[in-house]
């Protein structure tokens, strides 16, 4: 029985050891592959790094790599996406924390976790098949391409909305009871408590929640890519469609899809 | 509590109520725009069709259908003596159950739910028991040793790399293993797995580190203090007292996996596979990436089909959510007699 005792734990050790290993193993190899095929991208390519950064003329074939409007058209459609989330997710956040009754916030939270497991695909019909026509209802049909960074923006930010609430809301919950408690007793208001009290102290969170969410919506490529299209177009308007950049990775043509671009890793790190 | 006593200024009192039904409206917001969403894809779901000769030519949305019959009829008489009207349903029992055709008016999603499902178990089998064993290894270790410290921060860092880039690590990946191995497809059932599995791993292991922290502290410290050795504490305590909820939230997680098209769309999921997959080395296709490249048709007969096809997504999400969220609440139930 002693012996017995004393070969378990080295065998579960090392079979713990060895599946830990295994997933860090793979999720290191899959930086160093993108690494890689950044740097092969950029020696062999010969394209400057400031270059790919700035410049905004995209074409492969005569070895013009500028990604500025991907980029660019990457970082509207998330501004977009944020500002529109940012105040329904505020409003949910503190409706869930501090006016919602005590037996509904579990129904909230059971709402929450469905809707931030509804895929993107889902949403980019919707900015399809409802969004784009709304604007062009609302806009004119002229000026609003079928494709567009609008309406791509505004669905993004609908998608983002839960992610952010429950951000938010763990943000607001880390201001402790007894500050609200006391700002009661003192005879403030619900509202006065909020506004002075509340928020001021979980501006640190919402500021995160808020960064995060951008990062997100950077990341997030299928409902731009439905919504916005996938066309090197030169960036001129909102209403134009566009090709912001981790959709240029859908590319069809394969002389069109780089190994890597590094600003897309940099961004989430 | 609410703080609207006698002794509040009339100012006081409606700027808290306006804040009140400011955040209630805001708040109203999102739900309402869900709503939306569901309305949507059930109107395109369904419609009026004209046909000639059985083949579908031209079909209008439910909405559209209703408000512009004057329309249809006129479209109607320029298709000719032989053209037909009818209103079609999407979602039909044989929409879902039947197999796939190359025509659009009779094709079914049974081949691309069976590879949505059988890559997303495949891919479960590999990362499950790998995510478990880390989340073991972090959770017994964590105060001890540095490397699990370090193994947690990147764990969880990969929870916030975007899902496209799995795919194009995926494509490089096995695109230098095909070149090696000619066996290897990129564009298999098999190599999605793989892919499914790592996207997975990630998530997995994050949540099975939440679960496993859950088991009461005291259940480690009697076991600890009656002699056990430290396996004998994992595998024997805080394996099984954690094992049900691990499951519960795995279904849950597989609802969001589920619905995953990006990472699997740049790997190159076919954009039509005429059966099941039956071996590993065959193409794949997955539900949301059929949902993509359906949308991206012009023509109403293909959206038609993406919006039918995305309501089945939705409804097995939806299955799988409810699925997990009773479990849990099963499970967070006798906790509580518990303690």
């Amino acid at each position: 029985m002693k012996s017995f005792r004393l070969r378990i734990p080295s065998i579960g050790v090392i079979f713990l050891r060895f599946g830990a290993l295994l997933s860090v193993f793979l999720l290191a190899l899959l930086v160093f592959v993108m690494a890689g095929g950044a740097i092969r991208f950029f020696r062999e390519g010969n394209v400057p790094f400031g270059e790919f950064l700035f410049k905004a003329a995209w074409n492969p074939q005569t070895g013009a790599y500028g990604a500025r409007a991907f980029i660019g058209a990457s970082l509207r459609t998330a501004l977009i996406a944020v500002l529109f989330a940012v105040p329904w997710s505020l409003a949910l956040a503190l409706y869930i924390s501090d006016y919602a009754p005590d037996d509904s916030k579990r129904r909230f939270r059971l709402i929450q976790e469905i809707l931030s497991s509804i895929p993107a695909v889902i949403y980019g019909l919707f900015a399809l098949m409802f969004v784009t026509p709304l604007l062009q209802g609302i806009f004119g049909e002229g000026r609003v391409q079928p494709y567009n960074t609008l309406s791509a923006g505004l669905v993004l930010g609908i998608f983002l909305t839960p992610y952010v609430t429950g951000l938010l809301a763990s943000a607001l919950e880390e201001t402790q009871a007894d500050i609200r408690t006391a700002a009661m007793a003192l005879g403030a208001t619900k509202a006065e408590t909020l506004l002075r009290i509340v928020l001021p102290n979980a501006l640190p969170g919402f500021f995160s929640a808020v960064l995060l969410g951008f990062a997100r919506a950077l990341g997030e490529s299928i409902i731009v890519g439905m919504a916005a299209g996938a066309g090197p177009d030169k960036p001129m308007m909102f209403l134009r469609r566009r090709r912001p950049s981790p959709v240029f990775f859908f590319a069809p043509d394969p002389e069109d899809r780089i190994p890597s671009s590094p600003s897309e890793p940099c961004f989430f790190w | 509590m609410n703080g609207n006593g006698p002794g509040l200024s009339d100012k006081r009192r409606r700027r808290d109520s306006f804040l009140r039904m400011l955040i209630i409206v805001f708040s109203f917001v999102p739900l309402l725009v869900l709503t939306f969403m569901v309305l949507t894809l059930a109107d395109r779901s369904m419609g009026t069709r004209i046909s000639i000769e059985g083949r579908p030519v031209r079909q209008w949305t439910l909405l559209r259908s209703v408000l512009d019959r004057d329309e249809i009829g006129m479209e109607l008489e320029n298709c000719g003596s032989e053209a037909i009207r009818s209103f079609h349903f999407g979602l039909t029992p044989k929409f879902v159950f039947s197999g796939p055709s190359a025509s659009p008016e009779d094709t079914g999603l049974l081949a691309v739910l069976a590879g949505s499902f059988w890559i997303l178990i495949l891919g479960l089998m590999i990362s499950f028991p790998t995510a478990l064993l880390t989340a073991l290894w972090i959770d017994s270790s964590i105060t001890v040793s540095k490397s699990a410290r370090i193994a947690s921060a990147v764990i969880n860092q990969f929870m916030r790399v975007p899902h496209v880039l799995y795919g194009i690590f995926a494509l490089a990946l096995f695109g230098r293993l095909e070149h090696s191995f000619p066996g290897f497809g990129v564009r298999s059932v098999g190599s999605a797995a793989l892919l499914m599995a790592l996207v997975a791993l990630p998530k997995l292991t994050v949540m099975m580190v939440r679960e496993i922290d859950l088991v009461l502290e005291e259940i480690r410290t009697a076991a600890y203090a009656l002699g056990a050795s430290w396996s004998t504490v994992v595998f024997r305590q805080i394996l099984p007292a954690s094992i049900e909820a691990v499951f519960a939230e795995t279904v849950r997680i597989s609802a969001g996996l589920l619905g995953l098209a990006s990472p699997f769309i740049v790997l190159g999921a076919s954009q039509y596979v005429s059966a099941a997959p039956r071996g590993l080395g065959d193409r794949f296709i997955i539900l949301p990436a059929q949902v993509f490249q359906w949308s991206l048709r012009p023509d109403e007969i293909h959206r038609n089909l993406a919006a039918s096809s995305a309501l089945v997504l939705l409804l097995c999400i939806l299955l799988l959510n409810i699925i997990s969220y009773t479990w849990r609440r099963r499970i967070s139930r006798r906790r509580e007699g518990l303690r």
